[in-house]
């Protein structure tokens, strides 16, 4: 690992964590042309650096927000029903509309990761999966990658977009019932259920907590089944785009300009809704797998292209996953020699950055930057200005989870 | 009214469960070692099981059951099995359970995660404000002796996570609608 001593003022690449130490910060901050990982100190936080840099509010958790006028602030969270998650929001309202809004974090700071410190690395990957269930795997391929190497390629490649497809499928969902599109929402949960126990049969586990150590399952259907999955979902999707009252609600909110983007070090899938290409597919530690892979783009940045982004995601996904030959593997388990491991990989939301520390075979530390993190910042940004209706459509639109925005930080 | 015709044509999906075992939900992979409170994790070897159920108290509503869950520090995946009791597969709705987003209209409260140190006073002030009677159940490994000392647990699931069929089985014993 390089570092510089030098005034985050003055770099121009997309940050991508600020962890306090002793005598002052790290700033993590990676290159989307190169892929380049850098590490920059300084010893106090410059002034002027959240306007410049407003997603180091994220990870200093200095977030501030005042009402306006006849506004108030309200919190909304942590156990209110409508998030479904330990999670909260602070909001400053007046009237319908929402002035500014913030995360409220903390509710899910859990110690799952705190017990995989001081363990060797195989036996520390079963508290990696649970960071987040969801991404479970993005976690576990990457830890792995960076612990061990990679290894069984195909097969990490198919559980990766197993998991992707079940989450944007998911999300969509979700985005469905938020629109009152009830027949749509229930079939995309049929779908979701459908997927998970496709993983069970294929990886092991619902959520592929197990996949890297039980190896790929033989099961013959695979293929019949996901065509018919495929073709569920396809004309699912298909009749969602084309209902008016599904577009109306999600075109036009939550809208995050190119700017908003850049300004914001937001990656993943709202930054490709928004014309911005970032992804850990075309740069990060599994970029090999990816080849000349595309990511699909869109311009206008709201909840719609959001979602317009992951029906094609899907649509790639299942091409892979149709053309990938499983063959039976065992990953190994010897882990690498001790020294610190970084690397970026993609999430089905957006990017993790995740740092491995090995002293002595054993894990010492772990830095992670969750996906979920970004978007929970990117929807502070893009719902400032519309109203309270426009909340759900725009919350869900990003995937995030509390339980990810919660990881962040240094774990040793 | 495409997407209707085309769920007519697809048929009925739900589950035929509790009037008949369904065997075409695939089981849950254990560790070979795996206990009430561990994780799935396959560590020692796998085996193919149930979710484990124990259920120490039930009360049997003659009404529709109404359930609050609350998250105290879950990994998110339990609470993707849970939204999962409304899917077409399980529609516990046809069961007379419902989900509300407000304890003080809830009979059962449904607690999933580890309790994070800012979460447990939200967890008993929930449960302060559920109406008696009332029951207490946890699902998943996460939900396990760190909620038990704090309230008075009435049914539990293990799993990391349980499957939506077995919390489903653990709603029907709870409220003396099923026994297996």
């Amino acid at each position: 690992m390089s570092e510089e001593f030098k005034d985050p003022m003055k770099i121009n690449d997309t940050l991508i964590a600020i962890i306090p130490e002793n005598n002052g910060y790290r700033f993590i901050w990676t290159n989307y042309e190169n892929g380049e990982i850098k590490h920059t100190l300084w010893e106090n936080m410059p002034e002027g650096f959240y306007e410049r840099r407003p997603l180091a509010r994220a990870f200093m958790n200095n977030y501030e927000i005042e009402a306006k006028d006849c506004g108030k602030v309200l919190t909304y969270g942590p156990a209110a029903g409508g998030l479904g998650e330990a999670g909260a929001f602070k909001i400053a309202t007046c009237g319908e509309r929402i002035d500014s809004l913030v995360p409220y974090l903390g509710f899910k700071k859990r110690e799952m990761l705190n017990k995989a410190i001081g363990k060797e690395p195989w036996e520390a990957l079963p508290y990696v999966e649970r960071i987040t269930g969801q991404f479970s795997i993005s976690y576990a391929s990457l830890f792995y990658a960076l612990a061990f190497g990679i290894d069984c390629p195909d097969y990490l490649l198919f559980a990766k977009e197993l998991e992707r497809v079940h989450n944007h499928i998911w999300v969509m969902h979700k985005l469905a019932g938020d629109a009152s599109q009830k027949v749509a929402n229930m079939h995309l949960a049929a779908i979701t259920e459908e997927f998970l126990r496709l993983n069970l049969k294929t990886l092991g586990h619902r959520y592929g907590m197990n996949f890297l150590r039980t190896g790929p399952r033989k099961y013959e259907k695979f293929h019949q089944e996901l065509r018919e999955l495929k073709k569920w979902f396809l004309e699912i999707a298909e009749e969602l785009s084309d209902s008016r009252i599904f577009i109306d609600r999600l075109q036009t909110t939550c809208t995050l300009k190119k700017l908003d983007i850049l300004r914001n070090d937001v990656v993943g899938i709202p930054a490709r809704a928004s014309g911005v290409l970032r992804d850990a597919r075309k740069i990060g530690i599994f970029k090999e797998f990816y080849g000349d892979y595309s990511p699909p783009i869109e311009s206008y940045g709201d909840s719609l292209s959001r979602f317009l982004i992951r029906v094609k995601e899907v649509e790639k996904s299942f091409e892979i996953l149709e053309n990938i030959k499983l063959k039976e593997c065992k990953v190994k388990r010897n882990a690498k020699n001790d020294g610190f491991y970084e690397g970026i990989a993609e999430a089905p939301p957006g990017d993790i950055y995740m740092g491995v520390k090995i002293e002595k075979g054993r894990v010492r530390e772990i830095i992670i930057r969750p996906p979920s993190l970004v978007m929970y910042h990117a929807f502070s940004v893009g719902i400032r200005g519309n109203v309270f209706t426009d909340f759900p459509f725009a919350l869900d639109s990003f995937g995030a989870y509390f339980s990810d925005a919660d990881a962040f930080g240094r774990w040793a | 009214m495409m997407w209707l015709a085309k769920g007519l044509k697809r048929g009925i999906i739900t589950t035929k469960f509790p009037k008949e075992e369904d065997k075409s939900i695939p089981k849950s992979l254990y560790d070979k070692d795996c206990e009430f409170f561990c994780f799935n994790s396959c560590m020692n070897g796998c085996e193919e099981r149930d979710d484990e159920i124990e259920v120490r108290r039930k009360i049997p509503f003659n009404k529709s059951v109404h359930i609050f869950v609350l998250d105290v520090g879950s990994c998110s995946s339990c609470n993707r099995e849970i939204s999962l009791l409304n899917s077409p597969q399980y529609d516990m709705h046809r069961l007379g359970f419902f989900f509300t987003p407000v304890p003080r209209h809830a009979d059962i409260l449904l607690v999933i995660g580890e309790p994070t140190e800012r979460m447990i006073p939200v967890l008993k002030e929930a449960y302060e404000q559920m109406p008696e009677p009332k029951l207490v159940m946890t699902a998943g490994a996460c939900a396990g002796e760190e909620i038990e000392k704090i309230l008075s647990v009435d049914a539990r699931v293990s799993g990391c996570p349980p499957q939506p069929i077995a919390m489903l089985k653990v709603l029907l014993m709870l409220t003396g609608r099923w026994n297996p």
